[in-house]
């Protein structure tokens, strides 16, 4: 019934770090929603390694995304594939590297423009490790980012470049004095000559300059809520991860992260993984199935996890 | 968002105005986790000092809003904004301490022994002995000497304080207004009123009361009669500007 009014929404999966399980992440999401009667789709964001066919147990698709964004012919519903799984499409992404490294930014919103056509609930994009410009700008477009962190150094640390590379990107581009893109770009570099060190210091210093550029930035930088899952985790430690990192980047980034919630780490996954049949498809309640489920909940309704 | 300076307590523990003291214990705990050394979740952020800096401020705030009257008073102050005709957060919370209104819990409250101790208060008063002073200022302490002798002998005479008298014997003490704001950290403006007995430039008497007892204990003269005598003048006073 709502769903006839429901605006489509679209989820970005990113993280920095490759290995998180961001595809495993994004199939999982993407067939507990379609099995909740949401018309999903999944979008194969990672312009660079693309798989998520493979995922999902399906045969390489002939048109891809990259073939999309490139054929001023070509409709979106031409690159899209059906799925065993009722309600969920696919759109897989480049076969060949080489073809479509970089699109261009009108590209990406080419593409965006052309999910909202469609009619669908929930578009999931999987993007690609790191923090460059393609990742970013998907992940800027999305109505809800996802990161998806392992309780470990490296991942958290890249969780938090993508997210400052992210935020810094969006200031950069939303702030329209030059004087200002000049202050954001210096502030990119961790030794800048004002040493400013944080973004919530970036965005005094530019009050200060400019009161009315600065009370808009702020209100964007407020509207930017990334989201965090947590996976592999091992212990209610690792649980307490989540928050703590959420704790952080309030003081640091003055950002809202929310937690969503956490998939154990289980013998189960890789398995799954190794046999291209996503978890969440094995039937039954498993632990990692109700994790899904949790997630999504918290996802859909912009909740988080409640602590324990 | 602010800049962690210019947050409210409730903002630096990130809970609602109206979080129950449990929910506080759990922030403060949290934050315990995340600032700490080697944290995981905040080496790549912050530097170690970065971390303690954050962690005195949470655990200041979080002992203000543990404890009720404290907790309440600060409801007030940042219901009422924060004028620069108005007293600070600062300033109230001394003058309440000093009251023993809110007595400041050490340790207990938090349960881990990480406690915001206040700095002694009557630094440079009366009971200070020459022989903390360095070789360097012998004229400041021959002065103070001195000073010690003429401060006993004006509190002999006096047999009510009034602002006139905390002026006359700071003056005695060699102390200008701005050194008295220093060690009470109570500002100029207010130390001046009292000592004019300007009531109408002062906050409530709440306030006054634990000034004066702060200005007191910082000059060395016995706190509570001073405080007494000079509050009983102040409601006279104040009755007659009402009237």
């Amino acid at each position: 019934m709502g769903q006839l009014f429901q605006k489509k929404e679209i989820f970005a999966v990113g993280g920095g770090k490759g290995g998180t399980g961001k595809s495993f992440f994004a199939v999982n999401l993407a067939i507990v929603l379609a099995r909740g009667n949401h018309r999903t789709l999944l979008i194969d964001a990672d312009l660079g390694g693309a798989n998520l066919h493979t995922c999902l147990g399906i045969p390489a698709p002939e048109s891809t995304l990259s073939d999309f964004i490139q054929s001023p012919t070509l409709r979106i519903e031409d690159v899209i594939v059906e799925t065993p799984l009722a309600n969920l499409r696919l759109i897989s992404g480049a076969q060949d590297i080489l073809d479509i490294a970089n699109p261009k930014y009108t590209q990406k919103i080419k593409l965006i423009r052309a999910i909202q056509t469609l009619e669908i609930d929930f578009v999931i994009l999987d993007l690609g490790a790191g923090t460059n410009y393609n990742t970013l700008d998907f992940f800027m477009v999305a109505d809800k980012g996802i990161l998806v962190v392992i309780p470990e150094p490296t991942s958290i640390e890249n969780a938090y470049r993508f997210i400052k590379s992210a935020l810094y990107r969006k200031l950069k581009m939303l702030a329209s004095d030059p004087q200002t893109k000049g202050i954001i770009e210096k502030a990119m570099d961790k030794k800048n000559a004002y040493g400013l060190r944080t973004p919530v210091e970036l965005l005094d210093f530019i009050t200060q300059e400019n009161a009315t550029t600065g009370e808009f930035l702020r209100r964007e930088m407020n509207r930017f809520q990334p989201r965090i899952v947590l996976n592999q985790v091992r212990s209610l430690a690792d649980v307490r991860i989540g928050y703590l990192m959420q704790n952080a980047c309030r003081k640091y980034f003055g950002v809202q992260v929310d937690f969503l919630g956490y998939i154990e780490n289980d013998d189960q996954v890789w398995q799954s993984v190794r046999k291209r049949q996503p978890i969440t498809l094995n039937g039954g309640y498993s632990k990692i199935t109700q994790s899904f489920q949790i997630i999504t909940q918290n996802l859909i309704q912009g909740l988080q996890l409640k602590p324990e | 968002m602010k800049s962690l300076r210019s947050q409210n307590y409730y903002e630096v523990l990130g809970i609602s105005r109206y979080a129950s003291p449990d929910e506080i214990r759990d922030a403060y705990e949290l934050s315990k986790l995340t600032f700490t050394q080697n944290s995981m979740a905040t080496y790549s952020l912050f530097s170690e000092d970065e971390n303690r800096e954050i962690l005195d401020l949470i655990t200041k705030a979080c002992e203000t809003l543990l404890n009720p009257e404290l907790r309440r008073e600060y409801d007030t102050y940042l219901d009422s904004g924060d004028k620069a005709d108005r007293p600070s957060w600062e300033e109230r919370e001394v003058a309440l301490l000093a009251q023993g209104h809110a007595h400041r819990q050490q340790g207990g409250m938090l349960h881990n022994g990480v406690s915001t101790s206040e700095a002694p208060i009557g630094r440079g008063g009366a009971m200070e002995s020459p022989t903390q002073e360095s070789p360097h200022s012998e004229t400041r302490s021959m002065n103070s000497m001195k000073g010690a002798n003429d401060a006993e002998r004006y509190i002999e005479s006096v047999e009510t304080y009034t602002g006139e008298s905390l002026r006359r014997f700071r003056e005695i003490k060699g102390l200008a207004l701005s050194d008295l704001a220093n060690s009470t950290k109570i500002r100029n403006t207010y130390i001046g009123y009292i000592e004019e007995e300007n009531f109408s430039g002062l906050p409530a008497a709440v306030y006054v009361k634990g000034f004066v007892k702060l200005i007191a204990q910082a000059l060395g003269l016995p706190a509570d009669k001073v405080t007494h005598d000079y509050m009983i003048r102040y409601r006279s006073l104040e009755g007659k500007n009402q009237a």
